[in-house]
């Protein structure tokens, strides 16, 4: 069947009305998080972030947002090398928040339980 | 009518002309204030709390006034200054005249009128509130919306006034980014299920103990921050407030519906002062506060015995307006002494001799 002229586009729209489990969750075991200021540190130093297209504060800004397909897929590169740790400013466990994370999209390998 | 004569006249009974009146007192000139509101204080007597110690604006109200015996006249119109030989007049409604060889105007600042930010929504929806408005809540002890019901989310916007051409301020107003945290902290302590959202575009926390108020409002108090600025506001039938924005740390167009926006609104020059004398009005600078803000703050050294100190030279802090009203009492009271004084070479000791007034 042919294709029609129109797709539909997704909605670009954040609804910041829309809450986040996902979020409350990492927040509850890693309460640090909280301090994150999206300065970008991790996202400089990410040996990953130049296939993921995302670094710790972008991965904590789309799951604050609900983005969490997007956030799925940029989970998968994390190599857990752990130097967002060393930069980030706040303190931030944020080694710890990203194994949450992939908790909660049941992303963990048996390598990481 | 009466005519009354001091070493020195100050015009507002803000945190600046208290701070000055209590040390040209204390080294024993005569000093009078002259405040346009029924009771001095200035600003705080609107405010609650105070920013970064939640510190109570009363308590801090109480011992300044308690800090100086100068009279303390209110309320006076200003209704003309004049220059003399000696100094300067200032003529209030009533005629009454007071006259001292230096003058000094400590008129502090006045907050941005939020109506003019139409957008926004303030005056037109009735969950639209200011900073100074949630100020008078916190005083009654009682933050409620329109309809008397205990907000559940609550949205602050800064750089309300600030940082904007449309309302011809260009400049940063340095107070409000910490007085929207200091607010969500009291909020939170308030009403511990309150969410609450704060949208800027940089948050500048300059002062000491600022970034620590920044940081427990994230970690402790869970105040989210979205990075953007408000574009509109709009009302939904239950008066709740719509939103739009572009979280531009996602860059998307977001929006966000609660039930009570807070306005932080900026610090405005007080035109009060101005078109009385023209020697005032020279002084105004590009951005309608007083003085030239240059590091030497050439524009406080006066030698025509015209003094400026506090929020009228600038946005400031309390801290800020105290520290620079003491740095100009004692450039008033060098002046006053080269005026009032003859230095002489006394046998033991050297001795200042006063000459006139």
């Amino acid at each position: 069947m042919p294709d029609f002229g129109f797709g539909i586009q997704d909605d670009l729209m954040i609804d910041h009305d829309r809450l986040s489990p996902a979020y409350e969750a990492v927040l509850e075991e890693v309460p640090s998080i909280a301090g994150c200021m999206s300065c970008g540190s991790c996202s400089a130093t990410c040996v990953s972030s130049f296939q993921s297209g995302a670094g710790f504060r972008k991965l904590i800004m789309l799951l604050k947002n609900g983005s969490y397909e997007q956030l799925q897929q940029a989970l998968d590169y994390c190599q857990f090398c752990g130097k967002c740790l060393l930069v980030c400013p706040r303190g931030i466990n944020t080694r710890r928040a990203i194994l949450e994370m992939r908790k909660q999209f049941k992303k963990q390998g048996d390598d990481m339980v | 009518m009466k005519k009354i004569c001091y070493d020195c006249v100050i015009v507002g009974a803000g945190p600046a002309g208290l701070k000055a009146a209590s040390i040209l007192d204390k080294q024993g000139y005569t000093v009078c204030i002259l405040e346009k509101e029924k009771i001095p204080g200035g600003k705080l007597n609107i405010w609650h709390e105070l920013f970064p110690h939640h510190e109570s604006a009363q308590a801090i109200r109480e011992q300044m006034l308690a800090g100086t015996a100068a009279p303390i006249h209110s309320p006076v119109t200003i209704k003309s200054i004049s220059r003399t030989a000696d100094g300067y007049c200032v003529k209030d409604r009533n005629e009454d005249e007071y006259c001292a060889p230096a003058l000094l105007i400590a008129t502090g600042f006045k907050p941005f009128d939020a109506c003019r930010k139409e957008e926004y929504g303030y005056g037109i929806y009735e969950n639209v509130i200011t900073s100074v408005d949630l100020e008078q809540m916190f005083r009654q002890h009682r933050v409620v919306n329109a309809s008397g019901e205990v907000p559940g989310k609550i949205a602050f916007i800064h750089c309300v006034g600030s940082r904007d051409i449309k309302v011809g301020s260009e400049f940063c107003s340095a107070n409000c980014c910490i007085t929207g945290i200091k607010q969500a902290i009291e909020l939170k302590k308030m009403i511990p299920h309150v969410n609450i959202c704060c949208f800027y575009m940089d948050l500048r926390l300059g002062g000491r103990f600022f970034e620590d108020c920044y940081k427990t409002s994230q970690v402790k108090y869970k105040v989210q921050y979205i990075r953007g600025r408000l574009s509109e506001t709009n009302e939904n039938t239950d008066q709740s407030v719509i939103l739009r924005y572009e979280d531009t740390l996602a860059g998307r167009p977001a929006k966000i519906t609660v039930d009570m926006v807070v306005l932080l609104v900026g610090m405005h020059p007080d035109p009060s002062i101005l078109h009385l004398l023209p020697e005032i009005d020279e002084r105004v600078g590009s951005d309608g506060f007083f003085g030239k803000g240059k590091i030497d703050q050439a524009d406080q050294s006066s030698d025509d015995g015209l003094f400026f100190a506090g929020a009228c030279t600038g946005p400031k802090s309390i801290i800020q307006s105290t520290d620079e009203a003491s740095a100009v009492a004692c450039r008033i009271s060098l002046y006053l002494k080269e005026k009032l004084y003859t230095e002489t070479e006394d046998q033991h000791a050297r001795l200042w001799i006063r000459h006139s007034g």
